[in-house]
């Protein structure tokens, strides 16, 4: 049990400031939902509803969403961009999806690669973008999961005004749906390209994310 | 180890699916019970007992219908002379907020209170992407 939770540190404590994050985040929606309510003379409404609510929904959806896109367009881009000097990315000249023998894939697998990346055929394809197939699928999934949870508060907005609600295909035509979108999708694009540059010239030591810190700084693809 | 084919989970996912799409396509308990309010307030127009009628209003609409002209709610309702002939055909709810289509024309918003669903707009006819409402608050 203690080297199960030494060797996956990193993966619970993440759990953990999620699990922690997204409760404290129900309890204050929850609190300034019916505080919202109370100020139009509506009905508080439970927690457990609250949990349940599109309100609620939209409002974690939304960022999780613009978090798989960041995670997916940083792996796709990563294949075929460079930043030199920043250990986020590959050495130039290394762009593309390079050879078997680089990524130890078919006959130039080892006895220990995973038994997809031995096959030659439909399973290697699938294997070998694997990670990328399923953060995609998580960002198109989530930004759809807002589109649904976003357009029911956005026609109870509507009835407020005494507007016809609209249908989700609306929706996602509106300035509202993309407002909520490009906001989310500003800050991971700044936070990821903010990171690629600052990494080439600056350290923390003994984290992988950051090159040692007696590395040059046009050292690329260098992990700490 | 379960062969290909007969994965329970597969089975469970199939049902929990087709569960949520009926759940989905279903009239609620907020829908009925939105109706059922624009229905008594209906049945209380045409028999004209406008107690009752105002009884489905949202106390801010019962409030301002009361400050026009110091008139009571019921008397404010009978000056507007609204049809309760429509019946409510189809609801809409938004977690707390909901409008009801009533045939015949007439439609009303509704709000959720701490006394149930209550009508906040009545006799709603639409205009584009509006609604022109001649009960309103």
């Amino acid at each position: 049990m203690r080297r199960f939770v030494r060797e996956n540190s990193l993966a619970l404590a993440f759990l953990a400031l999620f699990l922690a994050a997204v409760v404290a985040q129900a309890i204050a929606g929850h609190a300034e939902f019916n505080n919202d309510q109370a100020d139009h003379g509506g009905s508080p409404i439970s927690f457990w509803r609250y949990v349940v609510s599109s309100s609620y929904g939209v409002a974690v959806m939304e960022n999780w969403q613009s978090e798989y896109l960041q995670f997916t367009l940083f792996i796709l881009l990563t294949v075929f961009l460079v930043q030199r000097g920043s250990p986020e990315s590959k050495e130039v000249g290394k762009e593309g999806t390079e050879s078997d023998a680089a990524q130890r894939v078919g006959p130039h697998a080892t006895e220990h690669s995973p038994r997809w990346a031995r096959d030659r055929g439909l399973r290697r394809r699938i294997y070998e973008n694997s990670l990328l197939m399923v953060m995609g699928a998580a960002w198109v999934g989530t930004w759809v999961a807002q589109a649904f949870t976003g357009v029911v508060e956005y026609n109870a907005e509507r009835l407020d005004h005494l507007s016809e609600p609209v249908s989700v295909g609306q929706y996602v035509g509106t300035a509202a749906f993309w407002e909520r979108t490009l906001q989310n999708w500003q800050s991971e694009f700044l936070a990821v390209g903010s990171m690629a540059i600052l990494a080439v010239y600056l350290r923390q030591r003994g984290s992988p994310e950051s090159k040692p810190v007696g590395a040059p700084h046009d050292a690329t693809g260098v992990e700490g | 180890m379960t062969g290909r084919g007969s994965h329970p989970w597969g089975a469970a996912l199939a049902v929990a699916a087709i569960s949520l799409l009926l759940a989905a396509c279903a009239p609620g308990p907020a829908e009925e019970d939105s109706e059922r309010v624009v229905g008594r307030f209906q049945h209380a127009l045409a028999d004209g007992d406008l107690f009752e009628a105002c009884d489905q209003l949202t106390d801010h609409l019962k409030d301002s219908l009361a400050r026009e002209d110091g008139d009571t709610c019921p008397e404010s309702l009978a000056e507007l002379r609204l049809s309760g002939l429509g019946r409510p055909q189809r609801s809409r709810v938004f977690t707390t907020s909901a409008i009801v289509t009533v045939r015949g024309g007439g439609d009303a918003f509704l709000d959720e209170t701490p006394s149930g669903w209550r009508i906040s707009a009545a006799g709603c006819t639409r205009s584009g992407d509006r609604y022109d409402c001649r009960l309103e608050d």
